[in-house]
């Protein structure tokens, strides 16, 4: 084993919970000693969690139980995101988490569909996604061992009920947890030796992980860099409630764009998670109230938002997670994504030295670039938009991309493909989604397309519509599916 | 119907044929109407006669016979290379076409063996490949992954002057045109710089839409016309002379490309069913051609074919091997050492971007030359230090050369996963572009590296457990190799050459 035997983590929520079910899980039987020193909760009775797919698999490595994390979080399913105006009028894509359209005699199936689509084909590019027809049918697949593949699913929670039940697992694997106020770092030759409690005992420890949220005290502590700001809209607002649940159940959240920003509902079994994203300079928040789609319940929150990171979330023996990390912008749901990616990190580069972390610089590069691809994907939803009625909007349009969304935006444009990074989070069809979604149609395609014959290409894309239709048919409904998931 | 895209090929050597199959195959010809130029005169380099297990993607991608191109020529198998007195005089290992192990628990493999090394033996028992070569055995792998013998693969040995040819009668046979001709002048547009013809010594002028500039080293077109300049990478792959002879066929009929450390750069062999090829790739500064040319002569296992051939080149990568309407491929693109057998895995790759970001009209998208310069400039990258890395990671002081390479300055890329490979094992993956995790390892461990520590997750299971995994792995490999027929009888069976 490494010469780490204790790991102290210091904070609150999801994140901190995270962190010690892993680490415990991981390295228990090895005998690393997990203590969880937990500050006051700053999860807020209307917050939702929005998952990608992949956190399934998390669960599974964790030993955590869907069905439990369904009914304490009141949970839903989602296969995608629906984008409603961002091009000024009342169009909408989905972008689907599932695959979309099979290869073409070993080709790209966009380079098929840019080709049919210039001469005339009425197919979207996501009516070849199944797991988008049977979003939008109201449809969805459980895994089962044999039959039609599962539709690729995402949850919608409620927070703390999330919150709750990672908790009661960490306890349940062995995790010390001790409530406190106010930790404070003990810190020896620019490293964190311990964290000094409200009551003057110390708790020592090998290696620390911060999850105390925007400000990372313990981190900071260690280092005083500042955080870097990564907006990427004038978005600085946001209003944060519960609505009235919707019937039926949909199968995705939807994210509608307004004049200063967008709006967005997040399906959950009891109530609706709803999101108001603003600029505070254009919009007030009695205008924000105003723009929720469905009638509130209670008081909603409001909240100001800065999206900032820390360009080095491990440093010396500390490592920060969560938003002591990272405050993405909420757009498009990227923030469990990207606790689950530090914390996998985490755990495969396990430290095997308590006093030289040589891990440190590796996780902090992947961690940036896993960062920077997830703004860019945030960011080609406000650079796309076509809104040219909203200053806004305008805005957004004209800022600056990265150098590698501005390659992918242009290289899509020129001939439908996607450059694709290290460190990708997004598949190259859920980009195409999206680029298609915004309207951004490719000028050429791959010329080693016009050796397939078109009838045989015809033929190929009826037989692939038929075949979504057909297992569409064959699924069953979202409250069907949740109630079989939630027996466990 | 639209007036076709013209596109002619520079040069018929192995970059410039490859190219013109792939257009015969995946090109509708007329809609492109594709030509190669080439003089008789001018012979070819046909470097690459030892080549990566994606050459048979390449030939499978354009509908080429295995069996049928092996016996055209004259091709063997190759499961890896063997590196002989590289990390040490007396040294020896295989970089393998396959993985170490197999997955025996939640860390990798490579991080358990690190764990138990002590007791475990050599990391290359646990590789398939490595112990069927060792035995002189081929076979093909098996298709069901669950089988022991399907975690390799394997690549070829070939006579590159036999394959250009074979593939300019495949390809003239599927109706790309063939114009012969030395080149006397290439014109520019006065404005934009891009090229716009060529004219032959017979007074024809050429001109086409997009060149694709596989004249070699000279860079006829990228380089003389359009001055597109080098990343000059010779400070740290110093070796920038070849001298290349074949020998008859002797000793043993190896089933890998062997490369063995010498005075002032290496020697290669590449067994071929015919022959035997051989050659000394130095560094000038530590060695005269009068004396790499006889040192060669006296290190050959056969009889020698012929009187040396020297080569003269340098360790770079062209600026820009897609510039304006020329894209430079092959010797044209950039040079760097067949130590790891990439030539032609460079060109098919080439080919492959080009023909998905082929432009169709003359008014060329400047996305397609961006994203195609981004992936080659991946490519180069990722061999240039693979490849200082054998040079880096020695022992040996009995040579200037190796002096040098030991306290020479490398790329920081390099230094960081040397740092982190000795820390904890670790190796950075990529999406893109040569070369896996098994690689570096098989170098590192080769060479003489070893890590200090290893993943922590490796160490959860149980010591008994682990051995008793370890010891069954070893068998299972060597029960596979066993089971093997000889790579001699593989050949004669499967693609003999005839008389």
């Amino acid at each position: 084993m490494s010469d780490v035997r204790k790991a102290v983590i210091v904070g609150n929520g999801i994140a901190a919970a995270m962190a010690a079910i892993a680490l415990r899980r991981a390295f228990a039987q090895a005998g690393l000693e997990v203590t969880w020193i937990e500050t006051p909760s700053a999860i807020s009775q209307h917050d939702i969690v929005a998952s990608l797919p992949n956190l399934q698999t998390f669960h599974q490595l964790l030993g955590i139980s869907e069905a439990d994390v369904l009914r304490a979080g009141h949970g839903a399913f989602t296969l995608g995101q629906q984008y409603v105006g961002f091009a000024g009028g009342e169009e909408a894509f989905l972008h689907s988490y599932g695959p979309t359209g099979h290869p073409v005699a070993s080709l790209p199936f966009m380079q098929f569909w840019i080709k049919a689509k210039t001469s005339g084909l009425p197919a979207a590019y996501d009516d070849f996604g199944r797991d988008a027809v049977a979003a939008k049918n109201g449809r969805m697949q459980l895994p089962v061992e044999q039959g039609l593949p599962a539709t690729a699913h995402g949850y919608h929670l409620d927070a703390r009920g999330y919150a709750a039940v990672l908790k009661a697992h960490a306890a349940k694997l062995g995790v010390t947890i001790s409530a406190d106020d106010a930790p404070v770092a003990v810190v020896v030759d620019r490293r964190v030796s311990a964290i000094r409690l409200a009551d003057g005992q110390t708790v020592a420890g090998d290696l620390f992980i911060d999850a105390t949220g925007v400000g990372a005290s313990i981190l900071s502590a260690i280092d005083q860099a500042p955080s870097t700001d990564i907006a990427i809209s004038t978005c600085n607002n946001l209003m944060i409630a519960s609505g009235q649940p919707l019937r039926s159940l949909p199968l995705y959240s939807r994210i509608v764009a307004h004049r200063a920003g967008w709006s967005a509902l997040y399906p959950l079994g009891d109530r609706t998670g709803v999101v108001v994203a603003y600029d505070g300079a254009q919009l007030s928040d009695d205008e924000a109230v105003a723009l929720a789609a469905v009638p509130l319940i209670g008081e909603p929150d409001f909240v100001a938002l800065a999206p900032q990171h820390r360009p080095r979330p491990w440093v010396g023996n500390v490592v920060a997670i969560g938003e002591a990390a990272t405050v993405p912008e909420p757009l498009a749901a990227t923030s469990l994504h990207r606790l689950q990616i530090a914390v996998t990190h985490l755990i495969s580069l396990f430290p095997v030295r308590a006093d030289v972390m040589v891990e440190a610089d590796i996780y902090n590069e992947e961690i940036a670039a896993y960062h920077a691809r997830l703004n860019d994907f945030q960011a080609a939803h406000y650079v796309l938009n076509r809104r040219n009625a909203d200053a806004f909007w305008d805005v957004a349009r004209k800022r600056l991309a990265s150098a590698e969304l501005d390659a992918k935006i242009n290289l899509f444009a020129a001939r439908g493909m996607i450059a694709q990074y290290n460190q990708e989070s997004f598949s190259e069809e859920e980009w195409m989604a999206a680029f298609v979604g915004h309207g951004l149609m490719p000028r050429s395609y791959d010329p080693q397309v016009d050796k397939v014959p078109e009838q045989e290409v015809m033929a190929n894309f009826r037989t692939q519509l038929a075949s979504i239709r057909a297992e569409v048919t064959a699924m069953g409904t979202h409250e069907v599916a949740l109630a079989k998931a939630m027996q466990g | 119907m639209t007036v076709p895209f013209r596109i002619a090929i520079i040069g018929g050597g192995t970059a410039g044929w490859m190219c013109a199959a792939a257009c015969a195959s995946k090109l509708d010809l007329v809609r492109y109407d594709v030509r190669l130029i080439e003089s008789d005169e001018i012979g070819i380099v046909g470097v690459g006669e030892a080549t990566l297990p994606q050459m048979k993607d390449f030939n499978d991608y354009i509908g080429i016979d295995e069996a049928e191109f092996m016996a055209a020529t004259q091709a063997t198998f190759k499961l890896g290379i063997e590196f002989v007195d590289w990390g040490k005089i007396g040294s020896r290992y295989i970089h393998p076409f396959g993985n170490f192990g197999r997955p025996i628990g939640e860390a990798e493999f490579f991080h358990y063996w690190l764990r138990a090394r002590d007791t475990a033996g050599p990391l290359f028992d646990y590789c398939l490949p490595i112990v069927a070569a060792n035995q002189n055995k081929f076979d093909f792998p098996a298709k069901d992954t669950a089988d022991p013998k399907s975690a390799f693969s394997y690549a070829y040995h070939i006579d590159a002057s036999l394959y250009a040819r074979y593939l300019r009668g495949w390809s003239e046979a599927r109706g790309l045109k063939r114009i012969e001709g030395m080149i006397t002048e290439v014109k520019q547009h006065p404005e934009t710089g891009a090229v716009t013809s060529v004219t032959l010594v017979s007074g024809e002028v050429i001109e086409a839409d997009l060149f694709v500039d596989c004249s070699g080293f000279r860079g006829l077109l990228i380089e003389q016309a359009l001055q597109t300049g080098i990343e000059d990478w010779s400070n740290w792959l110093p070796c920038d002379r070849a001298m290349a002879v074949p020998c008859d066929r002797a000793g043993d009929f190896t089933p890998y490309t062997r490369s063995t450390a010498r005075e002032a750069g290496w020697q290669w062999r590449i067994p071929l069913q015919h022959r035997t090829g051989n050659g000394y790739v130095y560094a000038s500064r530590f060695l005269s051609d009068d004396e790499a040319s006889s040192l060669l002569l006296s290190r050959l296992d056969g009889a020698a074919q012929a009187d040396p051939r020297g080569l003269r080149f340098k360790a770079c990568k062209r600026k820009k091997a897609w510039n304006r309407n020329v894209i430079a491929m092959g010797l044209a693109g950039g040079f760097l050492e067949p130590l790891e057998s990439t030539s032609i895995y460079l060109v098919q790759m080439a080919v492959a971007f080009l023909l998905t970001l082929l432009p169709d009209s003359a008014n060329i998208d400047p996305a397609l030359e961006r994203e195609y310069n981004r992936v080659m400039d991946v490519e180069y990258d990722r061999v240039r230090d693979f490849l200082i890395l054998h040079y880096r990671a020695t022992e040996r002081d009995d040579a200037e050369i190796w002096r040098y390479c030991r306290a020479m300055s490398i790329p920081d890329s390099l230094s960081e996963k040397i740092e982190r490979f000795r820390h904890r094992g670790h190796i950075h993956e990529y999406r893109d572009g040569l070369f896996g995790p098994p690689s570096w390892q098989a170098v590192f461990i080769g060479q003489g590296i070893m890590p200090a520590s290893q993943d922590a997750m490796a160490t959860m299971m149980p010591e008994q457990i682990l051995a008793g995994r370890l010891a069954d792995l070893c068998a299972v490999v060597a029960g596979a190799a066993a089971g093997m027929p000889s790579h001699a009888d593989t050949v004669a069976a499967y693609c003999p050459a005839g008389a």
